[in-house]
């Protein structure tokens, strides 16, 4: 896009050199844009020596960005990446200075869970209050939340050892410490981990977080209002008392990760008073480029006097009831399936299944539309947050495990694990007694100690990871190895299994070189960027099913919006929750409303049947009502 | 007016210095760590010592045009069939520093913005930047391969540090900022200005010109070849001769076209020629003048490339690597060429054979190198060993008049002029070979001030040896300046040779039974200066036959002989060249002598004297 299409509003906002800048921008108004094309300016017009730092919330917002500017990853002097994967960065290159001698391993929350349960097993006090207790699942969801909302407080474990607390503070307190320690002696973090110590190393060493300052002397960070507290003092503590040339842009009416200690207060009231920003410095974009006219009209409805039009294009904005969810389903698809045989007036040019969407608060709201799908064969994909990979067949579980131990010999707990598959588990102590110089000596020394059933896949296992092990790490042999092997020795249904296992590796591995130079290709940045979700490739073929989450900074001509009903979109827990939470309840509805560039389409059941069985008479969300919405009861 | 302010800070702003090198397995290197001076670097040492090796090693490192590399540029040690899976590694320090070329913590925006994460030593703030090159064996390629990474650490060096591989990104970009440019010995400006990958064609490759601008002259270019033709018949009868090719080939009419002058723009090198004119004396194309004119002018280029450079790129550390600069220049050019290199900007590492060049270095930019066992080693002198005194000294003693004992194996050190004068005489005679030849230095060190030589040599890895005076009172000063620099006494030291005593060089040769040869001398000599001073043929009679007649002198007549004011330079040379042609081999060197050189001939590795004695 060239400059000439910005306003003169945009213009003045990519214009902007120096001092804080806070850019509140409502949907379709060009944030993305704007944004690129300040980076861009600042990168062409240089008046002295710098990097510009661009933080975003996704991956693939930093993806589209650059694909946007042009650029590599961390060339041309911009350095684009959500916020985890950059500190992820700075915990490679500058963790040492905190303990961290070699790249830390980044722990699943399942592995989390596993850890805490070592952390339980160490101390036999720890031991009983745990076999104590009845909801043994459920407290142990609340001890790893506590640390979590600790480690989003940034605090270290050390923190408030000392004060005075409830008995239950104290332990969980007790807790946060032995589970750290526990990650540590593997070093290992987990993903809270990554904001916090980043934290830690720009607050306890000033010359590093001093050598950022002069190299990156402007920073932006798109979807500012979903940045929690961590995010927000980690960005703050970067830029330091003399570093003023932050940018935050956001739509405060967008927020919607409250439930993550998300709130736009750090956009809208801390930044202005941390930065000193005067008036002058905080610009707004109001005018929606994306939308229809209907749709803005909603939109306004739901979020007064937030947009101003500027398509000429009327669009459509509709609710329509439906007796149950099946024809909820049956109708949504119809709809779709006649747009995309006839076309719309209001839209230019063929509708094809990528330029639709189906939002629903969760993603059970699309269940039974997911099946239809199926039967009418229509291609859809689902997009998920982030991808754990969880490989079935026994080969490739052990591959998996052996991989991680490769990239971190500490790692006890998969080290552990491992040997549980191959039935040694009585060797589990011995990582404290042997002193092994890499992961492949491990794997080679249980090598030597396998039993004599699953001594063949081991060597085959051994083979393979020998390739990745090398400075050159070659996956691609690794994985012939594997599929040979199963197409050699596996029975049809495990050889399924195992190749399925293969390919989503390999999906990743693919997104990775895409990604990297062949020179710098390693396993332990292959895994950590598995783990941070940068490898994860959506696949984006056919109709998207989206939760409201996930669609945030898409868009689409068409969206279908399912399931409006009381209790649903607005959630229960929000009416629960009260005013605070029903905020971002509309916050909610707002952002699906604005997915959508012409037609906008509500739908929901009278009736649902409840997972148990029962039938469940429902009532129409209370934000079709204040959208204005007619629809027939 | 904004954006010239900001070129010049740039400009004034780009200071990084080249600290070290290290280089594993590089042809003849198997392991060297060289530090460099900011300003200038001489490598000295015989030939074939790896001096070139180690300028190709850094311009394979940092060098802007690659060369092709293959497995005779790995190292491999004697008797040995090279290991495919050797590597060779060149590590290389960039550190920041001031105007002044002090190393400072941090390097400047510039550099900053330049290397980005690749800059390391953060948290201590003590910044560097460390390039590793490796040429690796690539099975895939079937042939050998450059490869580059970041160091994170530069420690203390351990056996198997040149096995770490970081993978830290390191674009091209990156590199090509600190171009090094590379001047074989070889250069010559009559091949250059032909040639459109030499400095000199770089240099000229773009002309900023409109493609309107460069229309206009080559017409004029054609309108002037086009006259040229038609005013010479040759031209023209050439040119219809050739035409007959064109019938024969193609049925065009167009085809041939004689251009006695270059017609296209781009093509500007084929034609140029400098001239030169040296005083009073006709201006002569270049290939009429010698090669060392038109190395030299070669080198001038480059000066001038750099300049260009730095000023175009706004950002450039420019490190020139150059093979032998003095080529083909006679001494007095060679000490200005010297000179002309200090003034190129940047750091300038700069080979040489030359004692003319070398003597004009600093002591602290010196580097040796010799070869042991086949293998390159480089050593250079510790200064902290050396004060200022001790340093002017060395410059002005020896440097300036003596370059050539950088390039010497061995050093003789003595106190003063009798052994100067006398003692190449004696070695000439022992090895039947000059000294020189040998690569031994003699050297009066004018008093007994011998710690700062013993330190240049140590840190040359040159071999030293002493011969001094027995007198009590200098030998009891002797041992303490032994003893502060680390050393043992000297009677412990067989490198140290002391005369018995109380003695000097006269009264040795006395005691060692050499009188009657010292007396024929002292005779000899005084008679032919009055000879000299006498031309009435009498007088000149009388003179001769008092010579014959004249009383034998006593031990102390000859000691107050030597005492008298030149008495000592003037005898010495006289005494040695007489004791060297006495007949009886076993008198021809004084004992002390004798020791002396059976040390270094044993230390050195030289033929010993009886082989000689055969001859």
């Amino acid at each position: 896009m060239n400059k000439i299409n910005l306003s003169p509003e945009q213009q003045r906002v990519v214009h902007h050199r120096d001092g804080p800048l806070l850019l509140i921008a409502s949907a379709g108004s060009g944030k993305t844009r704007v944004l690129t094309e300040r980076v861009r300016y600042l990168m062409e017009n240089k008046i002295g020596h710098y990097h510009i730092l661009a933080l975003t919330f996704t991956n693939k917002a930093a993806n589209e960005m650059r694909e946007r500017l042009d650029i590599d990853e961390d060339d041309n002097g911009v350095y684009i990446a959500n916020i985890h994967k950059f500190c992820m960065q700075i915990l490679c290159h500058d963790g040492v200075v905190i303990g961290f001698d070699r790249e830390p391993q980044i722990f699943d929350n399942k592995d989390c869970l596993d850890i805490l349960h070592q952390a339980f097993d160490s101390d036999p006090r720890l031991q009983q209050i745990l076999k104590e207790n009845r909801h043994r699942k459920d407290f142990l969801k609340e001890v790893l939340d506590a640390i979590s909302h600790r480690k989003k407080k940034l605090r270290l474990p050390n923190y408030d050892i000392a004060l005075e607390m409830s008995e239950k503070r104290q332990l969980f307190a007790y807790l946060y410490e032995k589970y750290n320690e526990f990650l540590r002696n593997q070093n290992a973090l987990d993903f809270d981990d990554i904001i916090l110590y980043t934290y830690q190393i720009f607050n306890e060493f000033p010359k590093i977080t001093a050598f950022y300052r002069r190299l990156y002397r402007y920073i932006c960070i798109d979807e500012a209002q979903d940045l929690n507290f961590a995010q927000y003092h980690v960005i703050k503590s970067l830029c330091g008392q003399e570093m003023k040339n932050l940018m935050l842009v956001g739509d405060p009416k967008q927020a919607i990760y409250g439930f993550n200690g998300a709130s736009s207060d750090f956009m809208t009231k801390h930044f202005i008073q941390d930065f000193d920003i005067n008036k002058e410095n905080q610009f707004e974009l109001t005018e929606n480029y994306r939308s229809s006219k209907r749709i803005i009209a909603a939109a306004n409805l739901l979020q007064p006097s937030s947009m101003k039009e500027s398509q000429a294009i009327d669009g459509e904005v509709q609710a329509f009831p439906f007796p149950n969810e099946e024809a909820e389903a049956d109708w949504v698809i119809n709809r779709l399936q006649m747009l995309k045989q006839e076309g719309h007036s209001d839209v230019e040019g063929a509708i094809s299944w990528k330029n639709c969407a189906v939002l629903g608060r969760t993603r059970y709201v699309m269940l039974k539309l997911e099946e239809k799908l199926k039967q009418h064969d229509i291609p859809y994909y689902y997009k998920r947050t982030q991808d754990a990979i969880e490989s079935e067949s026994e080969l490739i579980r052990c591959f998996e495990l052996g991989m991680r131990l490769l990239m971190n010999p500490q790692n006890r707990l998969h080290f552990q694990k491992l040997l549980e598959l191959l039935n040694l588990d009585d060797l589990c102590g011995e990582i404290d007694k042997q002193n092994w110089q890499n992961g492949f000596e491990l794997l080679t020394w249980i090598n030597h100690r396998i039993n004599a059933e699953f001594a063949q896949p081991f060597k085959k296992l051994l083979t393979a990871w020998q390739f990745l092990a090398d400075n050159k790490i070659n996956f691609r042999m690794a994985k012939e190895i594997l599929e040979e092997y199963a197409r050699i020795t596996c029975a049809d249904e495990e050889r399924a299994m195992i190749c399925n296992d293969i390919k989503r590796w390999s999906e990743h591995w693919q997104s990775y070189i895409r990604q990297t130079d062949s020179e710098q290709r390693r396993l332990a940045d292959f895994l950590t960027q598995v783990a941070l979700g940068a490898t994860h490739q959506a696949q984006r073929h056919g109709l998207a099913l989206l939760t409201v989450h996930t669609a945030k900074g898409l868009e689409f001509d068409v969206v279908c919006i399912m399931g409006l009903c009381e209790g649903t979109f607005p959630d229960y827990r929000a009416i629960k929750g009260g005013s605070q939470f029903l905020k971002e309840e509309k916050h909610n509805a707002y952002v699906a409303l604005t997915r959508s560039k012409r037609l906008a389409y509500f739908t929901y059941p009278r009736q649902k049947v409840m997972p148990w069985g029962e039938t469940k008479k429902q009532k129409p969300s209370r934000y079709l009502e204040e959208m204005g919405l007619k629809y027939k009861i | 007016m904004h954006l010239t302010l900001v070129r010049l800070q740039k400009l004034i702003i780009m200071n990084i210095t080249l600290e070290e090198v290290r280089i594993w397995n590089f042809r003849s290197i198997k392991k060297v760590q060289v530090t460099l001076d900011p300003d200038v670097t001489v490598l000295v040492g015989a030939n074939n010592t790896g001096k070139t090796n180690f300028l190709k090693a850094l311009q394979i490192a940092l060098g802007t045009h690659r060369r092709f590399i293959g497995k005779e540029d790995i190292f491999i040690s004697k008797d040995e069939t090279l290991p495919k899976d050797r590597v060779a590694v060149i590590d290389v320090l960039l550190v920041p520093t001031d105007e002044k070329d002090n190393r400072v913590d941090a390097f400047n925006d510039v550099w900053v913005e330049h290397w980005g994460r690749a800059i390391q030593g953060r948290a201590k703030a003590r910044e560097f930047v460390a390039i590793r090159t490796r040429i690796r064996y690539d099975r895939l390629h079937l042939g050998y391969r450059i490869e580059q990474c970041i160091l994170k650490e530069w420690k203390e060096l351990s056996e198997t540090d040149h096995e770490l591989w970081e993978k830290t990104r390191l674009s091209r970009k990156q590199l090509e900022v600190i171009p090094l440019e590379f001047m074989d010995a070889q250069r010559d400006i009559y091949e250059d200005i032909r040639d459109r990958s030499s400095f000199w064609g770089r240099m000229i490759a773009d002309i900023p010109l409109a493609e309107s601008e460069v229309k206009d002259i080559e017409s004029i270019l054609n309108d002037i070849n086009e006259r040229i033709v038609n005013a010479s018949d040759g031209f023209k009868q050439l040119k219809d001769k050739l035409e007959l090719l064109n019938q024969t080939i193609s049925h065009s009419d167009k085809g041939v076209s004689i251009t006695p002058i270059t017609r296209k723009l781009r093509d500007l090198n084929r034609g140029i020629d400098i001239h030169f004119q040296s005083d009073g004396s006709e201006s002569f194309p270049l290939s009429h003048h010698g090669m060392g004119t038109r190395s030299w002018s070669s080198l001038l280029t480059l000066n001038a490339l750099i300049s260009h450079q730095t000023e175009k790129n706004n950002l450039s550390h420019s490190l020139l690597a150059l093979e032998e600069p003095e080529a083909h220049l006679h001494p007095h050019a060679q000490r200005h060429v010297f000179d002309q290199i200090k003034d190129i900007p940047g750091q300038k590492i700069v080979s040489s054979h030359s004692p003319y060049i070398a003597s004009q270095a600093n002591l602290a930019g010196l580097r040796r190198f010799s070869r042991k066992d086949g293998e390159t080693q480089v050593s250079q002198i510790d200064m902290s060993d050396i004060d200022d005194e001790s340093q002017r000294k060395i410059r002005r003693q020896v440097l300036n008049t003596r370059g050539e004992l950088l390039f010497a194996r061995a050093l003789v050190l003595f106190e003063g002029e009798t052994e100067e004068q006398a003692l190449p005489i004696f070695a000439n005679a022992y090895w039947g070979k000059h000294p020189y030849e040998l690569g031994v230095s003699f050297i009066g060190v004018g008093g007994t001030g011998y710690l700062p030589f013993i330190s240049v040599a140590k840190g040359l890895g040159l071999k030293w040896f002493i011969f001094s005076d027995g007198e009590q009172q200098i030998l009891t000063n002797f041992n303490k300046t032994l003893k502060k620099a680390g050393f043992d006494e000297y009677q412990n030291i067989p490198e140290i040779v002391t005369i018995d005593q109380g003695d000097n060089f006269e009264k040795h040769l006395l005691s060692s039974g050499y009188k009657d040869e010292l007396e024929e001398v002292i005779k000899q000599h005084e008679l032919k200066t009055k000879l000299e001073n006498t031309t009435n043929v009498q007088k000149r009679q009388v003179l001769e036959n008092k010579f014959q007649q004249s009383s034998p002198l006593t031990e102390d007549e000859i000691k107050m002989k030597f005492q008298k004011k030149g008495a000592k330079t003037t005898y010495s040379p006289l005494i040695a060249e007489a004791l060297i042609k006495l007949p009886d081999a076993n008198r021809r060197f004084p004992p002390k002598i004798k020791e002396l050189f059976d040390v270094i001939a044993q230390k050195l590795n030289l033929p010993s004297v009886q082989h000689n004695e055969q001859n």
